[in-house]
């Protein structure tokens, strides 16, 4: 069973807004990414999730309960961190979170204590007078809090500073060691590079593209930048049978994509001439998550 | 459907409000109660006695003088405004703002949001109505014993206490219609002030009595309630439409998609 079950969920708002036919699971203990740029529907998709918005056709469930009829029961089992995060009114942070357990019927704060402490967040003042990041904080504090099973988080690492990232990113971690199943919006390619198993791309309201996020890192090519001493060498280069993405006559620098198979080629190749250096570029998820959207890549998975 | 925990917070959060209303009726009706005696009363019909009209209407009796000036217009003004305000605040502006998404995502249902919400609105106003009353009596009391006849003030309160409701009934409405503020202060606050003008200009000119069967204020008859006869199904109308809109507003919010 999966944990979260979405089956051609569909919404369309007119005007090839919306989200079309979206389908995706997330096993227990799998911590998924779901990117896209601004507008693509991964906050649509998660309000049908939370129980906001019906659905046209299709249906989601999160632990076999309906997401649209049973949001109350999902809601025990689930954590919640809003995109733009917004607290009602005249509230100060401590009594907040005072007020989340008491709605959660958790007695016990020492949780809450403890993830405000790991943030470094001072919740005593008025929530109003508060900065972006301290308010994530305490969305992070409420949506962890009562330990659930589910975290559903969109954006979250939006307006926290890198020290604070990184002490996010562990979080994650250690939840996906308790088992944890995590849905995370991004769009931000190395906050999910980094936590994520599985990614989804999303365009315009579609999936285009689920990927392993091992995958990603071992994609079967390899780019280098090669740094030559002489213009010679640098021309007879291009005449070769590579792939040259980028050539810089100037500083005499080439870019070239390797297929794994040509590598010792390019080393025979390389043998004859001046190389001054050598450098591989790292494939990142923002290089396969470009080239999807440039592409315009238009397949379901 | 009654949620103990959010009712706490509404009440804890919304204690503004509540207490600066409150506090104004409170003190409004003991300046009257105590100001009102039957000395002054003579002094100011005497002095009115060749003016062409009359500003502060029937003021024969004190009770006269409570249901016109008070409850016609001070009790009236200000229940108004609370009722726009925090039917409005309740859910439409926390769905506007976006802090709806938080309370939602705690384990409660919609009609669990929604109707203690309502049940928060109706209170917090019988609260305040029940401290004019008490106030009223008491001062009155004090001041000028004998003089207030107490039952017809308790009806007096009571009706005004059902226009209330059933004007937070339909602002509560167009709050759980609405995803936006100005939308929902539009039909709410919009229907509210045209009950008040209705009434208000009905009673100024007999051409324009025709209004007072457009306005809902109109439904406390203040003469009937001193005469002490013909008031009742009118106040049982007032609370069927205050119980009638909340549950549509109930249902209306369980049924859209919310922007949030």
């Amino acid at each position: 069973m999966a944990a979260i079950d979405i089956q051609h969920l569909t919404k369309d708002y007119g005007n090839g807004k919306g989200i079309f036919d979206i389908t995706l699971q997330i096993e227990k203990g799998q911590v998924y990414g779901f990117l896209g740029p601004n507008g693509a529907g991964k906050t649509t998709t998660i309000r049908h999730l939370l129980g906001f918005i019906k659905p046209q056709s299709g249906k989601s469930t999160i632990l076999n309960l309906d997401c649209w009829e049973e949001p109350k029961k999902i809601q025990q089992q689930l954590g919640y961190l809003p995109a733009e995060i917004v607290f009602p009114e005249n509230m100060t942070g401590t009594q907040l979170i005072q007020h989340t357990a008491k709605m959660r019927g958790i007695h016990d704060k020492a949780a809450a204590k403890q993830l405000a402490e790991r943030f470094d967040l001072d919740p005593s003042g008025q929530i109003k007078r508060m900065s972006k990041g301290m308010k994530q904080k305490l969305g992070i504090v409420c949506a962890f809090m009562h330990d659930p099973q589910i975290l559903i988080l969109d954006e979250p690492t939006t307006g926290l500073d890198p020290l604070m990232q990184s002490v996010f990113v562990e979080l994650i971690h250690e939840e996906k060691r308790k088992g944890k199943s995590i849905l995370m919006s991004s769009h931000l390619f190395e906050e999910v590079e980094g936590t994520c198993d599985s990614i989804a791309m999303i365009k315009q309201g579609r999936l285009i593209s689920v990927t392993d996020a091992q995958s990603v890192k071992q994609l079967d090519k390899t780019t280098f930048r090669i740094h030559f001493q002489n213009l010679l060498d640098f021309q007879s280069i291009q005449q070769e049978n590579f792939f040259i993405r980028e050539a810089h006559p100037e500083t005499m620098d080439i870019v070239v994509d390797i297929e794994n198979l040509q590598l010792n080629a390019l080393l025979r190749a390389l043998a004859d001439r001046e190389v001054v250096s050598i450098h591989e570029i790292k494939h990142s998820l923002e290089d396969s998550f470009m080239n999807f959207y440039h592409k315009g890549v238009d397949y379901h998975v | 459907m009654f949620n103990s925990r959010l009712f706490a917070h509404l009440a804890k959060t919304n204690f503004k409000t509540f207490f600066i209303t409150a506090a104004a009726l409170s003190v409004l009706i003991g300046i009257i109660m105590s100001v009102f005696t039957p000395e002054t009363m003579t002094d100011i019909a005497q002095a009115n006695e060749n003016a062409p009209v009359n500003p502060l209407g029937d003021i024969s009796t004190l009770i006269a003088f409570v249901a016109n000036q008070y409850f016609g217009n001070f009790a009236l003004i200000f229940g108004m405004i609370y009722a726009v305000i925090i039917g409005n605040k309740l859910v439409a502006s926390q769905v506007d703002k976006g802090s709806m998404a938080y309370h939602l995502s705690t384990p409660i249902t919609r009609t669990q949001y929604t109707f203690t919400s309502f049940l928060y609105i109706a209170s917090s106003l019988t609260a305040m109505f029940a401290l004019v009353f008490l106030v009223g009596v008491g001062v009155a009391e004090l001041v000028q014993p004998g003089e207030l006849p107490v039952g017809a003030f308790f009806v007096l309160s009571l009706g005004s206490l059902l226009l209330n409701l059933a004007i937070s009934g339909i602002t509560f409405f167009a709050s759980c219609l609405f995803n936006r503020s100005n939308q929902s202060l539009a039909l709410g606050g919009g229907l509210t002030i045209f009950f008040f003008a209705a009434n208000m200009l009905a009673g100024m000119n007999d051409s324009l009595e025709i209004l007072e069967n457009v306005t809902i204020v109109t439904l406390v008859d203040s003469a009937a309630i001193i005469s002490g006869e013909g008031y009742a199904i009118q106040l049982f109308i007032l609370a069927g439409l205050a119980l009638v809109m909340s549950l549509l507003g109930i249902t209306a919010f369980n049924k859209k998609d919310l922007p949030l």
